[in-house]
């Protein structure tokens, strides 16, 4: 019995019992990013984003709805925010984008999550042009398949929202690490839920597969904003590469 | 015995006899009569007598004697001899047996001194010049003998023309030769190591050979235990198969876990019929050089903190990270994933903390449950926590536990190895954990602790720190280990013992150092200052410290010592170089060093001052063979800093290592002088009784200068002056 929990234990990688931070504050938080006033969309996304963390991983999440400007003195205490929108948006001032700048130079990350599914240009032009304002010497560039983000928590072979239109992840490159990861299958429209815990809107054209997969990527994308390129350590590349798992 | 003897003019003849005539010429002046006839006669006999007494005829004859050749003792003064014992005993009993009248001893060792050695400890023996100094000394005079007493061990041109089989050239003796032989080649055993080859370099975890030979005689056949020592402890040990030659080789492979300069010694054992036991041991300095850091994190879950931690380790180029996060728990199975779902690997933590431990410099449990890894088997659980005490304790390692709901009490390490270790004292009851976010303050002993010292300038470090973002809670301890120290304190909290509660408790170890810091929010400190548009120079400076401080990294050191070669041979010059800086690591320019360099015989001590650049030279010469430590203390303000290096003069010392007497080269000499050879102690030496010297002397004695003979020139000059006084003349 005990060989049989030992193997387990190996296999899965886990520990024995999930503990308690010091409070809440010192848990993982998933904050949005609001750069206009707006109401609030994609509602309890978040919310079952941290579920599902707190369901399948280790990491202790907090389910403290926040969202901040780039102007909040409380941005710095979130490493980890959430841009969403569909439509275009002004460029923040010089001083929001240098604010934003040190932010992500300093350990920060940003989720940008196109809602429209790749429909609506201007919110991609509007992305692009707060990038090159953030990295005027950076531009997207799309993860290869082999990135760390597919295989932070779960194997991801192909990244799906809602929509299913690009099968890929773009980022900005800073080091060996993307502290800003680009997402145009509206991630977000997969998570979100209604207050009946219903699904809000349709995955098309996967349906619950599609979800499912959706959920794997945010998954992996706060894995990824919290261990980086842990999973391209030479100790993961080997074992998995050792069971077939990866090439 | 004398010759015939001679008369000469010990005085003015011609003078004399002139003075004479002018007087008698001065006499004979004045009218002849018969009565002056016999004043000329008189005065003839008076100026005689003058004339005799001023040319002072002497009778010279001459003895000769002959006196007995003495006898010259030259023993050897080496340190050969005093290396062996018996030797010693067999050179004091020979001149024991040689001493007596007429009996002059000289001893040698690379030139030749009066009087028997007081000690047996000079270097270079040359028996050669030893015999061409005592030609010079006697002058040629014959000796009744000359006795030599010596092993043979020759360093000079005599034995290294005969061990090239050439022949050899020995100084004329006047007097006939005995030469003693001590030592006694033929039946004692010999073991020694003759050489031992390794790079003077090697790198951090990375294997490098030491390669060794052993030379004897009368052990071939026999397996020897050849051991390897760093620093005096013992590293590893081999048996070695000795051949029928008497030799045999080995290696060890060293894999250092430890950067710095260390002596390596190869030693075999010292056998109760080993003739020289100098030799049993060779030193060679190694440097080890660190390429990387290595760290291995532990993280029981991903966090801020442990992000922030991978980061700031990841940019570091000289540190290798090998990061392992929990990144699943047993209440997770149940999410409904498959396994082939997700991309997680094993956690090797049995290969981690058994074979691969001692490749990390530093390992960190970030808020880590060791239970269902460590504790799940028992004995074997605790037995692998045994062995991260150990890798700190006897490995001299760092270990860094940090905070959260695994860590410490929380992460129920007391009564374990690792409790053993930490700084602080746990088996905390009831709340352990503290949780209303705060800034925490720097203690005393903090002010000027490398870790916490941000800032050389009291007033800015202590701002920095009352500045910083507030942290999420801490874990509460029991109180402080004995010998820890506390760098960060809660500024409300207590421990168990009401003391202010610890948030940064340092601690030495046995060999190594440990880090207990119970909060997990240092992340906050580098992000509110990126804020505010200061990087994230607390985070850093923070952890770089810590890690420096964990490694003992001299980097860190404020005076370093170093040598330009960790090996030199014997008589070469070393050159130390000091390198002083002052609190505020600039270079601390004319301020006093003071060197001690201390060798296996002797120590020296330099007073020096830094030049513009901070540094302070020395040369030393390689004068001894062995270890050599250098230390350099530098005071400045009324602080003092001190740094130690080491070298190694690695020539095995002839005289002391010379395990076989040379007593084919003592014969060699003595039949070539016309001696004879013996190496019987008491053996009688070959004697000269022709070996004496003729001693000639003068006898003199004069004929004239007697009192009679101024008697009669004064009563005939005298008679003579009344007679002429007489006949009216004056």
């Amino acid at each position: 019995m005990i060989t049989l929990f030992m193997a387990l234990l190996l296999i899965l990688n886990v520990g024995v019992s999930k503990a308690h931070a010091f409070g809440d504050q010192a848990k993982v938080a998933i904050a949005q990013l609001v750069l206009e006033e707006e109401a609030p969309r994609r509602p309890n996304a978040i919310a079952h984003l941290t579920y599902e963390l707190a369901q399948t991983t280790s990491v202790e999440v907090s389910d403290e709805v926040v969202r901040l400007s780039l102007e909040s003195d409380d941005l710095f205490s979130y490493p980890f925010v959430l841009l969403l929108g569909g439509e275009a948006f002004d460029l923040p001032d010089e001083p929001a984008v240098q604010r934003l700048s040190r932010y992500l130079a300093n350990g920060g990350f940003l989720l940008i999550d196109d809602i429209s599914g790749g429909s609506s240009p201007s919110f991609d032009q509007s992305v692009r042009a707060l990038m090159r304002a953030v990295y005027p010497t950076k531009r997207f560039s799309a993860f290869p398949v082999d990135h760390s983000l597919y295989r932070s928590f779960f194997m991801i072979d192909r990244p799906m929202g809602r929509t299913d239109n690009f099968g890929r992840v773009w980022g900005i490159k800073e080091g060996n690490v993307s502290p800003v990861v680009y997402f145009r299958d509206d991630l977000t429209g997969a998570l979100s839920r209604d207050d009946a815990g219903r699904d809000r809107y349709p995955c098309v054209p996967g349906g619950a597969r599609q979800r499912r997969e959706a959920v794997k990527l945010a998954v992996n994308v706060v894995m990824y904003a919290l261990t980086a390129n842990y999973k391209r350590d030479q100790a993961h590349v080997k074992q998995l590469i050792l069971e077939g798992r990866i090439e | 015995m004398s010759t015939a003897p001679s008369i000469v003019w010990a005085g003015e003849p011609g003078y004399a006899a002139a003075v004479c005539i002018i007087l008698f010429v001065v006499g004979v002046v004045g009218p002849m009569r018969r009565i002056r006839l016999l004043e000329l006669a008189l005065m003839s006999v008076g100026l005689f007598a003058l004339f005799l007494y001023l040319a002072n005829p002497t009778q010279v004859s001459t003895v000769s004697e002959a006196i007995s050749g003495r006898t010259v003792i030259l023993v050897d003064g080496s340190g050969s001899i005093s290396s062996v014992p018996d030797r010693l005993t067999q050179v004091q009993s020979a001149i024991a047996a040689n001493r007596g009248e007429n009996v002059d001893v000289f001893h040698f060792g690379r030139e030749l001194h009066a009087g028997e050695p007081e000690a047996y400890s000079l270097d270079n023996t040359d028996i050669g010049a030893a015999l061409g100094g005592l030609s010079a000394r006697i002058a040629g005079a014959p000796l009744d003998s000359v006795v030599l007493i010596s092993d043979g061990v020759d360093l000079g041109v005599m034995g290294r023309t005969f061990a090239k089989g050439e022949p050899i050239a020995v100084p004329s003796l006047s007097g006939p030769l005995t030469v003693i032989g001590v030592g006694d080649s033929a039946q004692s055993a010999e073991i020694s190591i003759t050489d031992m080859t390794t790079s003077s370099y090697a790198y951090l975890r990375t294997p490098f050979t030491i390669g060794f030979q052993v030379a004897s005689q009368g052990y071939a056949g026999r397996s020897v235990e050849v051991s390897l020592e760093r620093d005096n402890r013992p590293v590893k040990s081999t048996t070695v198969k000795i051949d029928a030659d008497g030799t045999g080789v080995g290696s060890f492979e060293v894999r250092p876990t430890r950067a710095g300069r260390f002596a390596y010694r190869v030693s075999v054992p010292t056998f109760s019929d080993d003739r020289v036991v100098t030799n049993n041991s060779l030193t060679r300095v190694v440097t080890v050089v660190r390429d990387r850091i290595r760290v291995l994190q532990v993280a029981g879950a991903p966090s801020w903190d442990v992000k922030v931690m991978r980061r700031f380790l990841k940019e570091d180029p000289s540190v290798d990270l090998v990061s392992f996060f929990i990144l699943r728990t047993l209440e997770d199975m149940e999410s409904g994933y498959h396994s082939d779902e997700l991309s997680l690997i094993p956690f090797p933590f049995e290969r981690l903390f058994s074979e691969e431990l001692e490749t990390f410099d530093v390992v960190m449990f970030q808020n880590f449950d060791y239970r269902p890894y460590f504790g799940i088997r028992g004995d074997d659980g605790i037995g692998l926590l045994d062995n991260v005490a150990k890798y700190v304790t006897e490995g001299g390692h760092g270990f860094v536990m940090v905070g959260g709901d695994r860590s410490f009490d929380l992460g129920e390490y007391q009564d374990t190895p690792i409790g053993d270790i930490l700084p602080f004292q746990l088996g905390l009851t009831g709340n352990k954990v503290t949780e209303p976010p705060f800034v925490p303050e720097l203690t005393e002993a903090g002010v000027n602790h490398p870790i916490t010292r941000l800032s050389f300038d009291p007033v800015r470090n202590a701002a920095m720190w009352s500045q910083l973002h507030p942290v999420d809670g801490a874990n509460r301890v029991m109180s402080m280990a004995p010998t820890a120290v506390s760098l960060l304190s809660h500024p409300v909290e207590t421990d168990g013992t009401g003391e202010p509660l610890s948030v940064l408790g340092v601690m030495e170890a046995g060999e190594g150092r440990v880090m207990g810091l119970t909060i997990d929010g240092s992340w906050r400190w580098g992000l509110s200052e990126a804020a505010n548009g200061q990087g994230t120079e607390t985070f850093g400076k923070f952890w770089k410290g810590a890690f420096r401080w964990l490694m003992d990294d001299p980097s860190s050191a404020r005076v370093v010592v170093e040598t330009e070669k960790e090996n030199v041979r014997l008589g070469q010059s070393v050159r130390v170089i000091v390198r002083a800086k002052s609190v505020s690591f600039s270079p601390a320019v004319g301020v006093e060093v003071a060197v001690t360099v201390a060798g296996p015989r002797e120590e020296q001590v330099q007073q020096l001052v830094t030049d513009e650049s901070g540094e302070a030279v020395l040369y030393v010469e390689a004068e001894t063979t062995g270890v050599h430590q250098v230390s350099a203390v530098v005071r400045e303000r009324g602080t003092q800093s001190e740094a130690t290096t080491l070298f190694a003069v690695t020539d095995r010392d002839p005289e002391r290592s010379a395990e076989n007497p040379n007593h084919d080269l003592l014969r060699e000499i003595a039949t070539r002088s016309g001696g004879v050879f013996s190496d019987d102690v008491n053996f009688a030496r070959l004697r000269d009784g022709s070996a004496t010297k003729k001693i000639e002397r003068q006898i003199r004695v004069e004929l004239a200068r007697k009192p009679y003979v101024g008697a009669v020139f004064l009563f005939c000059f005298g008679l003579a002056w009344l007679l002429r006084r007489r006949i009216g003349l004056r």
